[in-house]
This record gives structure tokens, C-alpha cells and sequence, in this order.
């Protein structure tokens, strides 16, 4: 007796999961990244790295950029960043924005209360245009969020060193 | 106990933590059905923040709640309302709930990790027993819109009784005699009064004029309250009632006013203007209090079982805090586990070194230093 591939055992991919990422605000907005690895013809780095689609989503629109190339380290110091973001009594006035030119993207804190920080999330459309073109939203989220985020980011990858494979993914 | 709470499959020990309505006027010339969705969220998502982020891309939605079950993990229910014909009008589907399903469905996939696990609906007609249930008589809410009507029943999950709503339904005010900021809306009312802890919750009684009244009768004003309070030396706590308050008197808390009470049953700390008293002498300078109390007001929680889920919810671990200010001396303990990876290992903590350790932002906040750790 044969059966057919959804009664039997699981198929292979079924317990395969994306690796993605997301911090949800309120108000209906989030920012979602998803890695992936990119080979070298493709990402135009020295070997194969990891790659990022970012999705900026508010109750009116989503924007996704897809594939955006990473800097250094990228998901160790936006970790850090959000948990800072967290922690800080005033991060508004304490964290320094964060910036990954690579990738085009910035967040920063705008203000903050005992239980919530709004940031506001800006990608540059083309980061190698002569004129950029910043596409950003900006929302609230809880302390707590911000912390959970921070510790759900590094499920993305690492791509601590340069970001190639020997070095990074392999590690 | 109320109509939501009996329907839905609520396990022991589940919380509310949040409830809300949106402003909604029904067109009186269409037939509106009503249809509720209870979803489960993923492990260490955050109740409140998840359902304004669901509910904003919710057109249809007019009010739910959210909470959390006794394992922390996080839940909301939500509701809709939609014209009866909307469906096979605009999208000539013949499922006249069609339109709320997939807004929801819509909703959800902006939250993967999120599951719809039960689906209610209720006819104009449904929704009028469940009044009749209440103890409600059909023709006093036979004119209010679907919406009033699902609005009732979730003021009701505040623990004001449907008559109550009902009566105060034309007047807009859902505490009639009782002194306080009236919302001018009989839900808003209630639930204004829900989010400032000035409702009790059934589970305790409270003795008034040496009778005892179930919680969930007529709210009583805070003064009578108070005065309660004061005859047993000890208030209820404006969280969850019990009368396990005790004195403490926290260093610093922050930029905040220290709290003066803690309930021993639920763990809310709360500021008593009307009580006074000299601190112990301890207090001043006593670094392990100050970083507790920095501790809590730094990360947003509001209690000490607050902070332990704050801290599970950067880690992978287990966090209890033990705290007895009752003594000479403060005992405070922080106990992180690990059992969840098998290791079997506890560690104390010094909260003073993990307050620095969080605002050095130098090491992860579980990083406990060797010397501290111990075999379980």
C-alpha cells in the first residue's frame, strides 16, 4: 500500500522555517527582515554573505527592498542596538542612530516613556543613486518588544567578520 | 461569570490584560452579523502591543481583549461586525461572514507565528439571549446597534453586571451615584474605570458593614474602600482585591514615588497617598533595594514577577525573585535557571551587579559570574 506524500511521514521542508525576523508596533506597523545567502557574483562581496529583504509595513502601505547587502556585523549591532533601545532610560538622548550605509538603513530612537519607545525605521531606495531617497515610518513599541527583538534578531544569521562564508556561516 | 468568559475555553489561572472598543455607528438600515476569533500568539509575543497591531489592520473590528494565560503566553480575542449582504454584494461570495474571515486571515499574515483557533457568531437575536442570560429583559437592548450590543458584553468581562450597563446605557454613565471622571459613554465608562484598577475582580470578597458583598455586585466608591481597608490596617490590592497587602518601602523607584504597598497574592506594588510612615532604616543605602526598584523601573515592568518575565523574555531562562522586606534586614534573591537546557544548574544573582550589568550594556544580562554558581 502506497500513500501519498501528505499522509505518510513528513516531507523534508516541512519542518523547514524562514528565518525571519520582526518587531511589531503599535498602531498596526512592523519592520521585517528576512536573511538569506547571496553568492559572491550576486552580492558582489568577496565570497558568499548573507543578504536581507526589509519590509516596512504601516496599516496603509508594505514596502519590501529586497536583497540588500549587509555591513559588517550588521545583526550583532542592530541587536544591540534595540536592546539599548530598551534599556535606556532616555534612549531618544543616549543611542546613537543606527546606521548600515550598505544597507541603507537607519533607525533611531525619537522618544520614549517607562513602557514604550518610538523609533522611526528610514531605507534609502537606492542606496548607490547620487540622490537618496529615503523611504521611513515611524511607530511605537513596547520596552519589553524591543527586548524580545533584540534576542529574536541573532536567529537571523551572523555576519560578524566580513560577512563571506568562510569566516561567517561556517563559524 | 460573564458571557465571554463562560463561551470561550479559558484554562485555569488565563488573565485579561487589555480590553478595548472602537467607535462604530451600525447603518440602522442593515442587518449586521457579529462574529468573534479567538487567536493563540506565539511564546514571548507581547499581548498588548499584538493586538493593536492586529486590530489596526482590522476595518471591521469593534473591540476584544487580550491577556495572557498562567504560562505567560500571550492570547486576544477579537470582534467584528459585518452588513449581512456585504459579502455577496461586493464580493459575491454567499458566506455572509466571508468579509470578516478574511479580513482577519488578511491580519494574521502580517503576524506568521499567530493561529486562529475558534470562531464565534452571533445573530442580532444570539446576542439578545445572552442579555436574558444576564438578567436582562429582551426589550430594554432590543434598539441597540450590534455594536452596543457586543460592547456590553465586553464591558461586562469587567465585572460590572449587564444590568448595570443596561441601566446606565441612556444616561452614559455606568456608575451612577459614585463619584468619578464619567467617560460619557456606558463602555467607555466601565472600561476607563477597569484600567485604573478601580473595579474588583469576584475572586475575593469584600466585607462592608460587617456584611459581605461578591465583588461584582454595584462598584462601591474608593472612599468606602479605603475606609475598608483602613479597619483591617492592610487596603486590597486595586489589582486583584486580596487583602495580602503589605508595607514596603522601596528606596528609589526611579523618577517614580516609591510604591507603599505590595500584594502578597499577586505581587502589584502601589502608592498609598493616604498612608504614612517612617522608612526602615535600611533603606538609605541599601544598594540591592535601590537596584531592584531601578531594575523594575527600567524595564517598563510593574512588579517583581514583571520584572522575572521581563528578564524570560530576553533569555532562555528561568527567573524567579525572592523578596521578603518584612525583616530587619532586606533578603533578596534572584534565582536564574537553566533547567530548561538540562543543565540543572541555579544561580543567585546579585541584583546590584545585574543592574550594572544591564545599564553597562558590557555583558548579556543571564551572564552569571562563576563564583555565584552552585549545583542544584
Amino acid at each position: 500500500m502506497t500513500r501519498g506524500p501528505r499522509q505518510g511521514l513528513p516531507a523534508v521542508w516541512d519542518g523547514y522555517a524562514a528565518r525571519t525576523f520582526r518587531l511589531p508596533g503599535y498602531g498596526g506597523a512592523a519592520v521585517f527582515l528576512r536573511s538569506q545567502v547571496r553568492p559572491a557574483r550576486a552580492s558582489g562581496a568577496n565570497g558568499t554573505a548573507l543578504a536581507f529583504d526589509v519590509g516596512l509595513l504601516s496599516p496603509d502601505r508594505v514596502t519590501h527592498y529586497l536583497a540588500r547587502s549587509a555591513g559588517l556585523g550588521f545583526v550583532e549591532r542592530l541587536s544591540q542596538f534595540l536592546f539599548r533601545a530598551a534599556s535606556d532610560f532616555h534612549p531618544e538622548k543616549s543611542l546613537p542612530t543606527f546606521i548600515d550605509e550598505a544597507m541603507g538603513l537607519t533607525v533611531s530612537a525619537m522618544s520614549s516613556t517607562d513602557a514604550r519607545v518610538a523609533i522611526e525605521v528610514t531605507m534609502i531606495e537606492d542606496p548607490g543613486a547620487p540622490v537618496l531617497d529615503p523611504d521611513s515610518i515611524d511607530f511605537e513599541t513596547s520596552r519589553a518588544v524591543l527586548v524580545v527583538a533584540s534576542h529574536d534578531l541573532r536567529r537571523l544569521g551572523r555576519n560578524g567578520t566580513d560577512g563571506t562564508l568562510g569566516q561567517d556561516l561556517a563559524s | 461569570m460573564t458571557y465571554f468568559f463562560d463561551t470561550l475555553p479559558f484554562p485555569d489561572g488565563s488573565r485579561m490584560a487589555n480590553i478595548w472598543k472602537e467607535s462604530w455607528v451600525d447603518d440602522p438600515e442593515d442587518a449586521h452579523l457579529a462574529i468573534g476569533h479567538f487567536v493563540q500568539l506565539p511564546d514571548g509575543q507581547h499581548a498588548d502591543v499584538e493586538a493593536d497591531f492586529l486590530t489596526s489592520h482590522l476595518p471591521l473590528q469593534v473591540g476584544g481583549f487580550a491577556g495572557v494565560y498562567s504560562d505567560g503566553n500571550p492570547w486576544l480575542f477579537v470582534l467584528q461586525i459585518v452588513p449581512a449582504d456585504a459579502s455577496a454584494f461586493l464580493a459575491g461570495d454567499d458566506d455572509p461572514l466571508w468579509a470578516a474571515r478574511d479580513a482577519l486571515d488578511r491580519a494574521l499574515a502580517f503576524n506568521p507565528g499567530a493561529e486562529m483557533t475558534l470562531e464565534l457568531r452571533w445573530t442580532r437575536n444570539d446576542l439578545i439571549r445572552a442579555y436574558e442570560e444576564g438578567g436582562v429583559q429582551a426589550q430594554q437592548v432590543s434598539d441597540w446597534p450590534v455594536a452596543a450590543l457586543l460592547s456590553g458584553l465586553l464591558a461586562e468581562c469587567c465585572y460590572v453586571p449587564l444590568t448595570d450597563i443596561v441601566d446606565g446605557y441612556p444616561t452614559g454613565c455606568a456608575f451612577l451615584g459614585i463619584d468619578h471622571a464619567c467617560e460619557l459613554d456606558v463602555f467607555t465608562d466601565v472600561f476607563a474605570r477597569w484600567q485604573a484598577q478601580l473595579i474588583p475582580q469576584p475572586s475575593e470578597p469584600v466585607t462592608t458593614g460587617g456584611e459581605d458583598q461578591e465583588i461584582g455586585g454595584s462598584p462601591r466608591p474608593e472612599a468606602d474602600l479605603l475606609e475598608d481597608a483602613e479597619r483591617a490596617g492592610r487596603p486590597s490590592c486595586p489589582q486583584c482585591g486580596a487583602q495580602e497587602s503589605r508595607r514596603i518601602a522601596l528606596g528609589r523607584w526611579g523618577p517614580r514615588t516609591p510604591p507603599d504597598w505590595q500584594c502578597s497574592f499577586c505581587g502589584h506594588m502601589w502608592d498609598d497617598p493616604s498612608t504614612t510612615g517612617e522608612r526602615p532604616p535600611w533603606m538609605e543605602g541599601a544598594t540591592e533595594v535601590h537596584a531592584l526598584a531601578e531594575l523594575i523601573a527600567l524595564t517598563g515592568a510593574q512588579t517583581q514577577q514583571g520584572l522575572c518575565e521581563f528578564l524570560e523574555s530576553a533569555t532562555e531562562f528561568d527567573f524567579d525573585l525572592w523578596l521578603d522586606l518584612d525583616g530587619a534586614e532586606p533578603d533578596i534573591t534572584l534565582i536564574v535557571g537553566i533547567l530548561n537546557q538540562g543543565l540543572g544548574l541555579t544561580f543567585p544573582f546579585s541584583l546590584g551587579e545585574l543592574y550594572a550589568t544591564i545599564t553597562g550594556l558590557e555583558k548579556d544580562v543571564y551572564a552569571a559570574s562563576p563564583e555565584h554558581g552552585r549545583d542544584d
